[in-house]
């Protein structure tokens, strides 16, 4: 294959990537490192170190959208981000201590435990209108968001503050770790843990998995793990598919979003697991 | 009632501000590294005119091995930008992008400071932090 031939079809597969990533709150990184490493056959620390940039430009891509549609809660994503960033960092030193099979297996267990929480209570997300939550009230991490579907605006309330805190640790601690955006925990963290609707669920996951991704690509740069050849069809590619996918997402029901989420991480899980006993 | 929803409807106000501008932050940023990688990797296959084709024997691993060596450090990518090459361009662009998520959560600092809310304003800081501390210790620790 030529450079140029390697640019273009490199960057066809990257705008999928990026329509996906917008539509699930996914980083593009879980569908980038499998397609490098399997079908360009590139060093798997080149693939991880150029996942690590798709993971940001889904996030600012799809961010665009999002914030100005107003489905984003600024404040629970700031919030949450001192968890994620500590997890970060703490998941970078122990990147070099565990052996990656122990951490894609993981990841697996993680994955398919979202799917399934996800399955059993997707019925049951009940929207709040009264919450007890000390550390929501005090920090005012309530919010609104108008649903084109329903065509009303929905307030809904938040709680599980400390739960969320915890939950988003963990998601920082493997963004860091596997160099993806980890997206398929943070939203579970909001929707099942905190009471937040799926869309600004989603929308706000997309928003901090930027941040917790630009806490771990400093050292990526610097290690020379973020080769610019590579690199460019990508970022280019995945911000076009994350805008398109971000501005289709809003007109998508709830159900449907959450179904694609669903069997997206089913496909991860199984993919991971192969991964992880394949070597 | 009547002051609590003027107060709610300012807030409002003050929140799509707020919002408007993260997002003119994040556009500013996306759209400019978007366009800086894109003229670098148009002018990587000007240098590298026996690679833009569809139908000849070179090969894209030649820049795609561990070994193909470009600017990882700002000396290096000055110098590589100042003689006009492909290269140092796209990791212009490359690092324009890793820094838009930090742009945003410095926005918010500003944003919540201006709103006189204090709290928020303190984990922001917190969060910059974190960021900046985890970008110190990458350089560090190899």
């Amino acid at each position: 294959m030529t450079p140029l031939a390697f640019i273009i079809s490199l960057a066809l597969i990257s705008i999928l990537a990026g329509l996906i990533g917008a539509l699930v709150g996914l980083g593009g990184g879980v569908i980038i490192v499998p397609v490098l490493t399997l079908l360009y056959h590139i060093d798997i620390r080149l693939a991880i170190g150029a996942s690590i940039l798709s993971v940001i430009a889904t996030s600012s891509g799809a961010a665009i959208a999002y914030v100005k549609e107003s489905l984003t809660n600024l404040r629970v994503g700031m919030f949450l981000e001192i968890a994620t960033t500590i997890g970060a960092v703490s998941g970078a030193y122990m990147t070099t201590w565990l052996p990656g099979k122990i951490l894609f297996i993981l990841f697996a267990i993680v994955l398919f435990y979202s799917a399934i929480a996800m399955l059993t209570k997707r019925k049951q997300t009940e929207i709040l209108t009264v919450s007890n939550d000390k550390i929501a009230n005090f920090f005012h991490l309530h919010g609104e968001y108008y649903d084109e579907n329903e065509k009303k605006v929905i307030p809904y309330k938040i709680t599980g503050t400390k739960l969320g805190l915890v939950l988003m640790y963990i998601a920082g601690f493997i963004s860091a770790l596997l160099g993806v955006g980890s997206g398929a925990l943070k939203v579970p963290a909001m929707d099942l843990g905190m009471h937040m609707p799926i869309k600004p669920s989603s929308a706000t996951s997309d928003f901090m998995i930027g941040v917790t991704a630009a806490a771990s690509a400093g050292a990526y740069f610097a290690r020379g793990q973020i080769n610019p050849f590579i690199t460019a069809p990508i970022a280019i590619g995945v911000l076009i598919g994350a805008i398109t996918g971000s501005r289709l997402l809003n007109r998508i029901n709830s159900k449907y979003v959450s179904v694609i989420f669903i069997i997206v991480l089913l496909i991860l899980a199984i993919e991971m697991l192969q991964r992880g006993f394949t070597g | 009632m009547k002051d609590m929803s003027s107060l709610n409807y300012s807030r409002d106000k003050q929140l799509r501000k707020a919002e408007f501008l993260v997002s003119l932050v994040l556009q500013i940023g996306v759209v400019l590294s978007s366009v800086i990688i894109f003229s670098g990797l148009v002018l990587f296959f000007f240098q590298h005119a026996q690679t833009a084709s569809f139908l000849n024997n070179s090969s894209y691993q030649q820049f795609t091995v561990s070994s193909f060596s470009y600017p990882n450090n700002f000396s290096q990518l000055l110098r590589s930008v100042l003689r006009e090459q492909g290269v140092g361009f796209i990791v212009t662009g490359v690092l324009l992008l890793i820094i838009t998520p930090i742009l945003r959560v410095f926005t918010s600092i500003l944003l919540f400071f201006t709103q006189g809310d204090i709290p928020m304003t303190i984990v922001t800081i917190l969060v910059l932090t974190v960021l900046l501390g985890s970008f110190a210790l990458g350089m560090l620790v190899k």
